[in-house]
C-alpha cells in the first residue's frame, strides 16, 4: 500500500522507488506507535462484538447445519451421521411443501400491499402542510407494537368470533351473520387477520423510509418540470418521485420479502389453540412447521435441515430480485 | 434528606433498583434450596421443576412439601423451580445441557426421551405399587413394560352440559354422536352455540374420536386408526361445523370453564379442574356425560389426562432423586391428596388417596369419578407428537374443509406409520 506522495512531474523508476519508499517507511515507523492504542481500543470495541457473533451466531449455525446430516432426536449431539435423510424427511412431508406454497402465498400478497400502502402514505403524509409530524409520529406508532400483543388485540376483540366482536359487529350492520374469522379456512377468512395485522404493524415503518426517500429529492426538479409543462400530481409522482426513490424502493421490498418469509409470531399466536399445540394445517408457516418439528418433537436433526433450507429460499429470492431490479447498480449509472 | 446525604448517587441508586428488580425477577421463578435457607448443610441439592399451576397454593404447597423433605431428609435440599408459559419447551431445552432439572414433570415419556436418557427407569419404586395406579395412567408412562414416571395427578376430561339450556330446548343428554350433532344444532340459537370443543373446533375430539367408535389409534407398533367406524365417525362429526353449531373464536380455550360459564355454549368439552369455579357460577345447572359412541361396536369415552413425574437420567443425583419422588407420591398420601384436591380439582392418581377423598364422594365429582372408572381411556406411550400430528392435521381437513375422510385418513395413516417407524424401540 502506497501513500500519495504529493509530487508533481516526471519521475524515473528509480526516483520513483525511493519516494514509495521514503513515506511508506516513515509511516510504518509512524504506525506502529500509533497502532498500538489504536489496536487496543479496537480489540476492546469489537471483540466483544465479534465474539459474540462468532460464538452465539456462526459456530451455532455451523451446529446447525451439522445437525441437520445427523439423526439427533432428543438430543443435539451431532455424530449419527444420516446424510440426506432429514431432508428428505422434509421433502416427502406434503405438509412441509404446504407450509412453503403458504409462505409464498403470504410473500405475494402482503409485500405488494405493504408497499403500496406505505409509499402512498409517505406521499401523502409529504404533502401535508401543518401536521406532519403529528401524522408521521400516528401512522409509525404501531411499528413500536410487538407481533404477540397485536395479534392478541387482532384475536380477542376485532376478529373475535362472538357477535360482539368488532369486525362482526361491522358485518352485522350489512346484515351479514356473525363469522369465527380466525378458526374459518374455507373460505379462508383467517387470512384477513393474518394480513391485516402484518400490514397495520409494518406500515409505519416503510412509510418513514419512503419519506425519508421522497424528501431527498431536490425540489428543483419539481420546479423544472412543471417549467417544462408536467402538470398534474400523478404525473410528477410517475416520472419524477417514483423513479428518483428507486433505490429506497428496492430495499424496502427486499426487507419486506425477507420479513415475510421469516413469518411466525402472528401465525403462532392467532392460530394457536393453547393447550393442544401450535396452529393447524392451513396456517403454518415453515418457521413454525420447525419450531415444531425441533421444540414440539424434539426432532433437532430435521428442524436445522428445514432452517436452511428456508434460508436458502431467501437467498435464492433475494438474489433473483436483485437481478432483476438491479439492486447497487443505481450509483454506477 | 436529600441524595447526596445519603450518599446515593443516581448511577448508584439505578444500579441499586436493577439488582433488586432483577433479584425479585429471580426469586418470583425459583427458590432458594431449602437446605440452605436453615442452616442446615446439604449435601446434595435437587432441583425441581414444575410448570406454574393455575389454581392458587399450588406454589406454596409445592416449596411446602420440598421443605417437608429436607427437614426429614437433613442431607438433601430441593430447589423448586416453578415454570411459567410455555413449559415444554424449557425442559426439553434444559434436559439437552448437564444443568437441567433433576427431578421435572411431563405428560408422557416419548421413545426418544428414553433413548436419550431424558428419564430414568422408576421400577425400583414404583414397581411394587403398579397394582395401585389406574392401568391408563401408567400406558403413556411405560415402555418395555419398563417404568418411567409417577403419575402425580390425573385430570379427567368429557362433556358438560347445561340442564336448564337442554330442557328449554327439549334436548335430552346425547348418548350418540348423532344424538350430539342434534342436540348441538337445536342449542344454537341467537348468540349461544351448541358446543365448544376449543377454537379450533375440535381440540377436545383429538384424542377421542377412534374410542368411541370401538377402534384403536395404535396396535403395538402399528397404526389402526384408519378403519371405516373411524372414517364415518369424522364425517359425521364434520355437520357439527357445516351446522355451525361449534362455537369458535372465543377468547378463552375449552380447559377454562369461560365459555361454559358465560353461557357462550350450551355444551363443551372440559375438564374436572373446572368443578368448583362451575359449582360456584352455575350451582346446580350443570351436569357431565361422556363423549358419546358412534356405530355399533362404539362405546362412550372419558379421557384420561394428568402429569406425572419423572427422574432425569442425566442428573448427578438419580438414586437421591428417586428416594424424592418415592417420598412425595408414593409415600405421604397426604401430600398427595393435598396436591389433587386442595387447590384445584383432580383425582388422586393412587387408589388408596382417591378412595379417602372424601370431595370425590359426593355430587358431580362422584359422578365424575364413576365415569372415569367405566370408560376411562388414554393412549399408550407411542402415540408420540410426531405420530399424532398426522392424525391430528388429517382431522382437520376432514372437519374444517370436507375432505374425504376414508382418504384422509389412510394417507393420514401412513405418516403416522412413518414418524412411529422412526421412533427408537426402546
Amino acid at each position: 500500500m502506497t501513500v500519495p506522495t504529493g509530487l508533481s512531474g516526471p519521475h524515473t523508476p528509480a526516483d520513483q522507488q525511493v519516494d514509495r519508499a521514503r513515506p511508506a517507511g516513515l509511516g510504518r515507523a509512524r504506525r506502529r506507535r500509533v497502532d498500538w492504542s489504536a489496536w487496543r481500543a479496537f480489540l476492546v470495541l469489537t471483540v466483544p462484538l465479534v465474539a459474540g457473533l462468532l460464538i452465539f451466531k456462526y459456530v451455532a449455525m455451523a451446529w446447525g447445519l451439522l445437525l441437520s446430516f445427523s439423526n439427533a432426536r432428543g438430543t443435539i449431539a451431532v455424530g449419527d451421521w444420516v446424510g440426506l435423510d432429514n431432508y428428505r424427511t422434509l421433502f416427502t412431508d406434503p405438509r412441509f411443501r404446504d407450509s412453503l406454497v403458504l409462505i409464498v402465498i403470504f410473500t405475494a400478497i402482503i409485500v405488494p400491499l405493504t408497499f403500496a400502502f406505505s409509499l402512498g402514505l409517505a406521499v401523502l403524509v409529504n404533502r401535508l402542510r401543518g401536521g406532519r409530524a403529528l401524522f408521521r409520529t400516528t401512522f409509525f406508532l404501531p411499528a413500536a407494537v410487538s407481533y404477540v400483543v397485536a395479534s392478541l388485540v387482532w384475536k380477542m376483540s376485532l376478529f373475535s368470533g362472538l357477535p360482539s366482536g368488532v369486525a362482526n359487529s361491522l358485518t352485522g350492520l350489512f346484515g351479514r351473520e356473525p363469522s369465527a374469522w380466525i378458526a374459518t379456512v374455507d373460505p379462508p377468512l383467517y387470512w384477513i387477520v393474518l394480513i391485516t395485522v402484518r400490514l397495520w404493524l409494518q406500515v409505519g415503518l416503510y412509510m418513514i423510509l419512503f419519506l425519508a426517500g421522497i424528501q431527498d429529492i431536490p425540489g428543483e426538479l419539481y420546479e423544472a418540470a412543471r417549467v417544462d409543462g408536467a402538470s398534474g400530481e400523478w404525473r410528477l409522482f410517475k416520472h419524477i418521485t417514483f423513479p428518483l426513490l428507486r433505490n429506497t424502493s428496492v430495499a424496502v421490498t427486499l426487507l419486506l420479502v425477507i420479513n415475510a418469509f421469516q413469518a411466525f409470531d402472528e401465525f403462532y399466536n392467532l392460530l394457536s389453540t393453547g393447550l393442544a399445540g401450535g396452529p393447524g394445517p392451513d396456517g403454518r408457516p415453515p418457521l413454525v412447521y420447525l419450531y415444531d418439528m425441533a421444540l414440539g418433537q424434539q426432532n433437532y436433526g430435521v428442524g436445522s435441515a428445514g432452517a436452511f433450507v428456508v434460508t436458502l429460499l431467501i437467498v435464492t429470492v433475494t438474489l433473483l430480485q436483485s437481478r432483476v431490479v438491479g439492486f447497487g447498480k443505481g450509483d454506477s449509472e | 434528606m436529600t441524595a447526596s446525604d445519603a450518599g446515593l448517587s443516581r448511577r448508584r441508586f439505578l444500579g441499586t433498583s436493577v439488582l433488586f428488580v432483577g433479584g425479585v425477577a429471580l426469586s418470583a421463578c425459583t427458590t432458594d434450596p431449602t437446605g440452605s435457607g436453615s442452616g442446615s448443610d446439604a449435601k446434595v441439592t435437587l432441583n425441581h421443576w414444575y410448570h406454574e399451576y393455575g389454581e392458587a397454593g399450588t406454589k406454596d404447597a409445592a416449596i411446602r412439601y420440598a421443605q417437608e423433605y429436607t427437614k426429614e431428609n437433613p442431607d438433601v435440599a430441593v430447589k423448586v423451580t416453578w415454570v411459567p408459559g410455555d413449559y415444554k419447551t424449557k425442559w426439553q431445552s434444559a434436559v439437552l445441557t448437564p444443568e437441567g432439572p433433576d427431578v421435572y414433570e411431563i405428560n408422557e415419556v416419548t421413545p426418544d426421551m428414553v433413548a436419550q436418557q431424558q428419564v430414568a427407569t422408576l421400577d425400583d419404586i414404583v414397581g411394587s405399587v403398579t397394582g395401585e395406579f389406574n392401568p391408563a395412567t401408567l400406558s403413556p408412562l411405560t415402555h418395555s413394560e419398563k417404568i418411567y414416571g409417577v403419575p402425580m395427578i390425573i385430570d379427567v376430561m368429557l362433556l358438560w352440559y347445561r340442564k336448564s339450556a337442554l330442557s328449554a330446548a327439549g334436548v335430552a343428554p346425547p348418548t350418540t354422536l348423532d344424538e350430539l350433532v342434534a342436540a348441538a344444532k337445536a342449542l344454537t340459537k341467537g348468540k349461544a352455540k351448541g358446543l365448544f370443543l376449543g377454537n379450533d373446533g375440535f381440540s377436545g375430539m383429538r384424542d377421542t374420536m377412534p374410542f368411541s367408535a370401538g377402534q384403536q389409534f395404535l396396535e403395538g407398533r402399528k397404526v389402526v386408526y384408519s378403519t371405516p367406524e373411524v372414517a364415518t365417525a369424522y364425517t359425521a362429526a364434520r355437520k357439527l361445523h357445516t351446522d355451525k353449531s361449534l362455537l369458535l373464536g372465543y377468547p378463552t380455550e375449552w380447559y377454562d370453564p369461560g365459555a361454559f360459564i358465560s353461557g357462550a355454549a350450551a355444551m363443551v368439552w372440559g375438564g374436572l379442574w373446572a368443578l368448583p369455579k362451575i359449582e360456584q357460577e352455575i350451582p346446580g345447572d350443570f351436569d357431565v356425560t361422556p363423549w358419546p359412541a358412534t356405530g355399533p361396536g362404539g362405546k362412550p369415552v372419558v379421557i384420561l389426562g394428568g402429569w406425572s413425574q419423572v427422574v432425569n437420567g442425566k442428573s448427578k443425583y438419580v438414586d437421591e432423586a428417586k428416594k424424592y419422588v418415592q417420598w412425595l407420591w408414593l409415600q405421604r398420601n397426604d401430600l398427595q391428596q393435598d396436591w389433587s384436591l386442595s387447590y384445584g380439582f383432580h383425582v388422586p392418581p393412587r387408589s388408596g388417596p382417591a378412595e379417602a377423598a372424601e370431595p370425590l364422594k359426593t355430587g358431580a365429582a362422584k359422578t365424575v369419578v364413576d365415569l372415569l372408572k367405566q370408560y376411562g381411556i388414554r393412549n399408550t406411550a407411542l402415540w408420540a407428537p410426531d405420530v399424532k400430528k398426522a392424525h391430528d392435521d388429517g382431522v382437520s381437513d376432514i372437519l374444517k374443509k370436507g375432505a374425504d375422510a376414508a382418504a384422509t385418513l389412510t394417507a393420514a395413516a401412513a405418516r403416522s406409520q412413518a414418524a412411529l417407524d422412526k421412533l427408537p424401540q426402546v
